[in-house]
């Protein structure tokens, strides 16, 4: 991977890979995630897909991407640690496929930056028509958050564990917030945003030349004031338990654990969640799920940055006491080194498949590299087998001994659960 | 061995009949890192009926048994082979749908021994008392799982009330007293009936040799008994079985699917042929640029997650609309109307021909995915029709024919929507 500085805390990372048959450009934004702003960047992002100033509405932008054969346009929103990630990108097919002559990545660059900066701005102000549409489009998605029980019950768990602290901010935002922004504050906004953020750029694929960085030098050349990016631990706290309530069928469970951070190594917390939680040879997946037939998913995810572990379940709502002492019971027979020789070697292998698979997909070595950068650590994937080889069941106990349950949340049929 | 070259993707394959009659496709992924294997039978939750292979005996199939065998198959008497594929490191999964199930796995390193794993274990089938109680329990609770899940309902709501004879209307998975009735006896006859190898394929994608699959093949494929089943067609007619269903979830805000069905089915290149026609009208219909998306989304009716697609396979076939709204009857209406509007105005040649260009980028993006390719092979390769032809006729859509599938396919009468809402007071409890 290249990494060619731009311009003031923007970077481009140029990956010349000959497999895939599309081009793909990504423009990610880092900000401090906060209730003030997460809002108005959401809706930004959603405003400036709308139109820009060459192709003002959508159906014009649509019909641009159409005759570069389906280029597919988007945003993404997420969130890393204490940070919102605001996300442009393109993915169109290389011009060695086409039947016609078109220099397709001269063309898909230069539609990604005339929506990103470029924008269809009327006195100052974003188009209040397309504000008040965007407005509607997001409130939608912020309502639809709890149609999806299981991921629900995953990210609730997630924003308990960080009261108070950045990351329990919604990335899509809040529909408080989102009635109190005008078209002017929104561009004002826009302006900020542009000149702050800290930018990582992702170019995958068929790019063997300079254009794309001299392209990119040209868009940032003007002077920047970027946010110092500070993500905060979390700490643990008393423990608590959290009960909603929702017509279900299947209860949700979700227990949140912190550990201490700084202490171990990032490839050895993955090595011990694949080992306990993360693959069909899990100790929770052969346990709770196969052996003892408690729910149909029970799995678990670790947030790095806020040094947390959410394990979650789906289970009948008269098992929802014997599926945490079980969850419970498999978490301390790893911190008692309980687990086999064969078990350790099976995460390992499970660890160094996806690893090897990153580079088989654009949009995961993005995703891969981008969270290496957040956290400051090199996006060498030979480097990390290194280490994943040397960990012992020592090691991966450690882990395990370091978690501390903070909160237990439910999600169940109240009616149903008494019965 | 028939080695090709497709003219349009590049995509190198080799397609080989085995001596047992299974059918082997190996795709060449140069520097991919993962291989994506799959072993596949062409028995899915549409086939109702078992004529038992050496046999009279006809069984009716009760719902989601295709899908219970499946689970079921990954365990023998000694070991499951999830167990197996830990020590090889290889992700290994199952799924079944209408006209196919598919046991897969993809791996970075020790390919051979994880297919021989695969191979072995779809080989042997042990089904016991117990084993086939306890997967009840499972399975009980996956259907407990998407009963709350609103994506699932509103999708298989929609299949309801769109099919009336096509078992396309019934869940994969069956239902908790459908599932009762499974023993060990019928998932043997349906087993020895539908896993037979001239009813079965095996995919393999990635950065590997034929001669190699081959190789393999020939020492792990067992000869037995072959014969092809022929897909069920079902007499299906032309109206719906109910045009509007409303259902209460536990949403915050509506969900909706309309759709529209093929009562006819095809299959093999004819079914193709449709597909590549209904792709292009779709996006002429209701892609971004159309005027049915952009009235929507301007109005606030519909927002960014509105998406469409056809689906297909051997006899069935629906396009399906959906996306979340709190006014789903309004976009069912506006949908059959600018159906209406295309029908009476044409297709203008210059939105067919970027529509078309959109299908081909499309087409040609998926196939950067090892997973993607094999499953593609694999639906091909259960339909009998070449990839290569599969391409070809994507690009030998003409306007004529899409006016054509426009009249025989999107009709008002083989139209439904359902609808997931949330509880009304009254229903909270």
């Amino acid at each position: 991977m290249d990494k060619i500085s731009i311009a003031n805390s923007v970077t481009l990372n140029r990956i010349n890979i000959k497999k895939f048959k599309t081009n793909f450009i990504c423009i990610d934004f880092i900000i401090p995630l906060s209730k003030e702003t997460a809002t108005k960047a959401a809706l930004m992002a959603f405003v400036l897909k709308h139109g820009c100033k060459k192709y003002p509405s959508m159906a014009d932008i649509a019909r641009k991407a159409e005759e570069l054969y389906g280029a597919e346009l988007d945003i993404s929103i997420r969130k890393k640690g204490d940070y919102q990630v605001i996300s442009f990108y393109i993915d169109y097919v290389d011009s060695m496929f086409l039947p016609e002559s078109i220099d397709m990545n001269s063309e898909a660059v230069d539609l990604l930056n005339k929506i990103v900066f470029e924008p269809h701005i009327i006195n100052n102000a974003f188009n209040e028509e397309y504000v008040e549409n965007e407005k509607s489009n997001l409130k939608d998605i912020i309502n639809a958050r709890k149609n999806n029980k299981t991921l629900y019950a995953v990210k609730r768990c997630g924003e308990l564990i960080t009261k108070n602290e950045p990351h329990s901010v919604y990335e899509f935002g809040c529909i408080e917030e989102l009635k109190k922004i005008t078209a002017k504050d929104l561009y004002l906004y826009y302006n900020e945003f542009i000149s702050k953020a800290v930018v990582q750029i992702f170019a995958i694929g068929n790019f063997s030349d300079n254009n794309i960085a001299d392209k990119y030098k040209v868009v940032f050349s003007v002077d920047r004031t970027p946010y110092i990016l500070q993500n905060m631990p979390t700490t643990a706290r008393e423990y608590e338990e959290v009960t909603e309530t929702a017509q279900v069928e299947q209860a949700k469970l979700s227990l949140g654990f912190v550990f201490e951070p700084e202490e171990i190594k990032q490839s050895c917390i993955t090595l011990f969640l694949i080992l306990f939680a993360a693959s069909p040879n899990s100790l929770l997946f052969m346990n709770v799920r196969e052996k003892l037939s408690l729910c149909y998913y029970c799995s678990a995810t670790i947030e790095k940055l806020k040094n947390m572990m959410i394990v979650y379940s789906g289970v009948l709502p008269e098992k929802l006491g014997i599926a945490k002492e079980e969850i419970l019971h498999q978490l301390n027979i790893v911190a008692q080194k309980g687990f086999s020789k064969e078990d350790l070697e099976a995460a390992k292998a499970s660890y160094f498949n996806s690893l090897n698979s990153i580079y088989d997909n654009a949009a995961s070595i993005e995703e891969s590299a981008l969270s290496k950068s957040i956290r400051n650590e090199e996006f060498n994937i030979e480097k990390t087998k290194e280490e994943i080889n040397e960990y012992t069941a020592d090691d991966i106990a450690k882990v395990a001994q370091k978690m501390k349950l903070v909160i237990t949340y439910t999600l169940f049929n109240e009616v149903k659960g008494n019965e | 061995m028939n080695n090709k070259v497709c003219s349009l993707s590049k995509e190198k394959y080799s397609v080989i009949t085995h001596k047992t009659g299974v059918k082997i496709i190996v795709c060449e992924k140069e520097d991919y890192a993962s291989t994506y294997a799959i072993f596949a039978s062409k028995y899915g939750s549409n086939n109702t009926v078992c004529k038992v292979i050496n046999s009279d005996k006809v069984i009716k199939i009760p719902d989601g048994t295709a899908h219970f065998l499946e689970h079921k198959l990954f365990e023998n008497e000694n070991e499951d082979a999830f167990t197996l594929y830990a020590k090889t490191g290889a992700d290994a999964n199952a799924y079944t749908t209408f006209d196919k199930t598919a046991y897969l796995f993809s791996c970075t390193d020790n390919f051979e021994e994880s297919f021989e794993i695969l191979l072995n274990f779809v080989q042997a089938p042990y089904f016991t008392e117990k084993s086939v109680a306890k997967e009840q329990g499972i399975i009980g609770q996956e259907i407990k799982m998407y009963e709350d899940n609103p994506g699932s309902r509103v999708f298989w709501d929609l299949m309801k009330n769109l099919f009336v004879n096509n078992s396309a209307a019934i869940d994969t998975a069956g239902t908790v007293e459908s599932i009762a009735d499974i023993t060990p006896e019928l998932l043997y006859d349906c087993y020895n009936t539908f896993y037979n190898p001239e009813n079965m394929v095996i995919i393999v994608c990635g950065c590997i040799a034929p001669q190699k699959v081959l190789e393999l093949c020939d020492k792990l494929l067992k000869p037995k008994t072959a014969e092809p089943v022929k897909p069920e067609i079902f007499d299906e007619p032309f109206s719906v079985k109910c045009q509007r269903s409303e259902t209460e979830l536990a949403v915050d805000i509506p969900l909706f699917a309309v759709g529209y069905k093929d009562s006819f089915g095809t299959i093999g290149e004819d079914a193709v042929k449709s597909a590549a026609q209904t792709d292009i009208l779709l996006e002429l219909l209701a892609g971004k640029s159309s005027e049915l998306y952009n009235e929507l989304y301007k109005s606030g009716d519909i927002n960014s997650g509105f998406d469409f697609e056809y689906m297909y396979g051997n006899g069935f076939g629906a396009s399906i609309f959906t996306g979340i709204s709190n006014n789903p009857d309004k976009i069912y209406e506006r949908i059959l109307f600018y159906v209406n509007k295309l029908k009476q105005t044409g297709v203008d040649n210059d939105k067919f021909e970027r529509a078309k260009k959109l299908i081909f980028g499309k087409n040609i993006r998926n196939l950067n995915s090892i997973d993607y390719t094999a499953n593609k092979m694999l639906d091909l390769a259960v339909m009998d029709v070449d990839f290569e032809k599969y391409m070809q006729i994507y690009s030998g859509v003409t306007i004529d024919d899409c006016v054509e599938r426009l009249n025989k396919h999107f009709c008002d009468e083989a139209s439904a929507i359902s609808i997931i809402k949330p509880y009304t007071k009254e229903n909270k409890k």
